[in-house]
């Protein structure tokens, strides 16, 4: 199973994009994305925000769980405090493991954006978020 | 004289009323300009106006991104589909009728009346079984060969009656319509507009509307829907002929002998018509003529007066360039459109525009409108009527369990009450059988727009039809619930949608493709159903990419027009507006995110001009905005990268 995870910044732009693969059922942890779709993924990932947008008044919860899919693949979205938006395409429902995920993750960026050094929209280069975000992936996903 | 044939009085009228038609449908060339415009241009303008019976193609395009659904949109889709399903009517000519029509240029009397039955001037008036009076202007009929039946290849296999499976015909040619999409493309997309400042976002839907139009246009005689069985057969001769009543009775005769398979009723209206030639032949002598027509059979005759002389621009009468009909098949639009100018440009006497115009007119309203809504009426007392209302479900309920017992025993009157109509060898029902005419009903009811008695009508039928296993009944009648119900213009909540519309698509799909194998059949549907659908906007929209996902999913259709349909889902999504200054729920990223597929397709296939108009509009609506040149926006940088040189450029035809 492959996973495309990206972090949508209050103007569309993309903050933080990763794509990885499972460790689960023998998964080595890269991706098995053919290589059309690992250039559409964040397309896809982009027009969900449609749908974010639209649901993200109707509810009062962070997790909106899947919202979107494309052909095979599911979009689960969590809305930040901060009008941030994680975005997780997978192939497999599991939004239970999914929620946990995005929560230890707001937690991760939550703990960027106290760095003084780094303001809201700006991407996210720092090699230790990117190294625990895959620690992450690898507990839950 | 006391009865002067209709087409003597009638051509005034149409003078002063059908103006408005002419310059629209028909394109005149004044004597007084230069006679050799470039041939192409000209062609591509008869063309273009294919809708211009409806408002919403007006200059300006219905559907930029500007402004919210309109009515006159919905209308303009709803025209179409509805354009589609109209009346049939065969033509059976005799061979000096048929001289005649090759004297002026034409390959046959189908040929030369084929254009005047797109749309009837002037409104048409059709009553419902309410007796609620509507008028339509865009009713059209469709003029087909009497050699469109059936009838050779599959009557004397009577024999052998395994070799008569179920016809599976396919609704359309798909090679064909890939074909002419390729010349479309080739084209470019501005071929379709006559309006050249027009927004890309209209010129999309333009060929889309064309491609659509291609694909419903000639759907071939199926047992599971009566839209291509004849309503009318037309016999006509010419005041040519020798020996004019004995011609029109063994005309007659043939038409009425013909072996048609037996789910077709040979019932449909007999129309005569006297083709009066004006430069040979002598009026007083047709017009005694007629009036022995007349006596003989009855009310519905009718005779037009025609020039037998060829029409070019060297006469010195007023001519009109004769477009073809708008309603040709896909293979019939490739042979003409490779074929030289000179062979399919023709003209014809203005004269003789308003006399078959008259023509038609009367044949629409005078017989064939209160010949189907006297079907409609009987149809629906004496069969539907029965079914409908609380005895009635308790009558089908009681088949329903007794259905085996009963078979065989009401083979008189009670013949809905047995279940064993359905012959699963030919996979059809008679045409005398409660479900065939029922079928009928609601077709007619379809035809004539009368919408709430086809759902009904529809919905009744397609119980019975699962209950005798007849899957491709069973997939039509779902089909025809479901356009029928959105034409119906009921308000589709989003419940409305899930728990009606949603199922009935999917067992029409389902039925379509894996239980009879007619993935053409399942494409329409859903090309129908998501069209209705879009055209409500709202939510309605997102039911409808949906559909159309489904459709690219199940792979149902060709290269060209696969890609064609991921740029539709794109449409699908531009449609919906979202609420507030800030447009809340509106879909631009998905409509842009489409258009990006779709231009990766189309680069797949080599069109990279239109490639490079989808990519200009993704990034127009959205993509610019963001600073995806590198990384993530790979993809993108790659598509523009490939069609660099293919910068859209109107002057480029």
């Amino acid at each position: 199973m492959s996973f495309y995870l990206a972090i949508i910044g209050t103007k569309d732009n993309a903050v933080y994009d990763l794509e990885f693969g499972t460790f689960r059922q023998g998964g080595d942890g890269t991706s098995k994305f053919s290589a059309d779709m690992k250039q559409l993924c964040p397309f896809i990932v982009h027009s969900s925000l449609d749908i974010v947008e639209e649901m993200q008044w109707n509810t009062n919860v962070m997790h909106l769980k899947v919202i979107d899919k494309f052909y095979n693949y599911l979009i689960s979205a969590y809305m930040t405090a901060g009008n941030m938006k994680f975005l997780l395409l997978h192939e497999t429902r599991a939004d239970d493991v999914v929620r946990q995920f995005f929560v230890d993750l707001y937690d991760l960026y939550v703990k960027t954006l106290m760095s003084p050094f780094y303001s809201v929209d700006q991407p996210i280069t720092s090699p230790v978020f990117d190294q625990r975000v895959k620690m992450l992936a690898k507990k839950y996903l | 004289m006391a009865a002067i044939p209709t087409s003597l009085s009638e051509p005034s009228v149409a003078d002063s009323e059908y103006t408005g038609l002419d310059r629209s449908r028909i394109l005149s060339h004044p004597k007084s300009t230069t006679p050799s415009p470039s041939p192409a241009p000209s062609l591509s303008l008869s063309f273009s106006s294919f809708l211009t019976g409806h408002s919403a193609v007006s200059p300006g395009g219905p559907l930029s991104p500007s402004n919210a659904v309109s009515p006159s949109h919905l209308s303009a889709v709803a025209s179409l589909i509805a354009q589609s399903f109209t009346p049939r009517v065969s033509i059976f000519a005799s061979n000096d009728a048929n001289d005649f029509a090759r004297d002026k240029g034409f390959a046959s009397v189908l040929d030369l009346f084929r254009p005047f039955g797109d749309v009837i001037p002037g409104p048409v008036v059709v009553r419902d079984t309410q007796g609620i009076s509507t008028t339509l202007d865009d009713f059209g009929i469709r003029f087909t060969s009497s050699a469109l039946f059936p009838s050779m290849q599959a009557s004397h296999q009577q024999s052998s009656p395994k070799s008569r499976k179920e016809p599976t015909a396919p609704c359309f040619d798909l090679q064909d319509l890939d074909a002419l999409l390729d010349i479309y493309l080739g084209k470019g997309i501005r071929y379709f507009s006559t309006d050249l400042a027009a927004p890309p976002a209209g010129l999309h839907d333009d060929l889309y509307y064309r491609f659509l139009q291609r694909l419903l246009a000639s759907p071939p005689v199926s047992p599971h829907e009566s839209f291509a069985h004849p309503v009318a057969g037309i016999i006509a001769i010419s005041s040519r002929n020798p020996q004019p009543i004995e011609t029109l009775s063994s005309l007659y005769k043939a038409g009425n002998d013909a072996v048609v398979p037996p789910y077709m009723s040979k019932d449909y209206l007999r129309y005569y018509v006297l083709i009066h030639d004006e430069d040979h032949s002598d009026l007083d002598r047709s017009i005694a003529l007629f009036e022995r027509m007349k006596r003989h059979f009855g009310f519905h005759c009718h005779m037009v007066r025609l020039r037998s002389a060829k029409a070019d621009l060297s006469s010195s009468e007023p001519i009109l360039l004769l477009p073809p009909s708008q309603w040709i098949s896909a293979a019939e639009e490739i042979a003409l459109l490779k074929s030289p100018p000179e062979k399919h440009e023709r003209y014809i006497f203005d004269s003789d525009v308003q006399n078959m115009r008259a023509f038609v007119h009367e044949l629409v309203v005078k017989s064939l409108i209160p010949f189907m809504e006297r079907c409609v009426s009987t149809w629906n007392d004496q069969i539907a009527a029965s079914r409908r209302g609380l005895t009635g479900r308790f009558f089908s309920a009681s088949r329903r369990f007794l259905g085996s017992n009963n078979r065989g025993l009401g083979s008189g009157i009670a013949q809905s009450a047995t279940s064993g109509n359905y012959d699963p060898i030919t996979g059809s029902y008679g045409f005398m059988t409660a479900e065939s005419q029922m079928r009928k009903l609601a077709d007619y009811g379809f035809m004539l727009r009368d919408w709430k008695l086809a759902h009904s009508t529809y919905d009744l039928l397609r119980k019975d039809f699962l209950n005798d296993k007849a899957w491709k009944y069973h997939a039509g009648s779902h089909e025809m619930a479901a356009a029928s119900l959105i034409l119906s213009g009921t308000p589709l909540s989003s419940k409305t949608r899930a728990d009606t519309l949603e199922p009935l698509l999917d067992s029409a799909t389902y039925s379509y493709i894996s239980r009879c194998s007619q993935p053409t059949y399942a494409l329409r549907t859903i090309l129908i159903s998501s069209e209705l659908l879009r055209s409500r906007g709202g939510g309605a929209a997102d039911d409808a990419a949906r559909w159309l996902m489904k459709a690219i999913s199940e792979k149902l259709m060709g290269n060209l027009a696969h890609a064609l349909i991921i740029e539709r889902v794109s449409a699908c999504y531009s449609i919906r507006k979202g609420v507030g200054s800030q447009g809340w729920g509106n879909r631009r990223r998905k409509a842009a995110f489409w258009q990006l597929v779709a231009a990766k397709e189309w680069v797949g296939l080599d069109k990279k001009q239109h490639a490079r108009l989808c990519l200009d509009e993704a990034g127009e609506n959205v993509y610019d905005a963001l600073d995806w040149t590198e990384e993530p926006g790979q993809l993108l940088f790659e598509l523009r990268h490939s069609t660099e040189s293919m910068v859209y450029d109107s002057s480029v035809s």
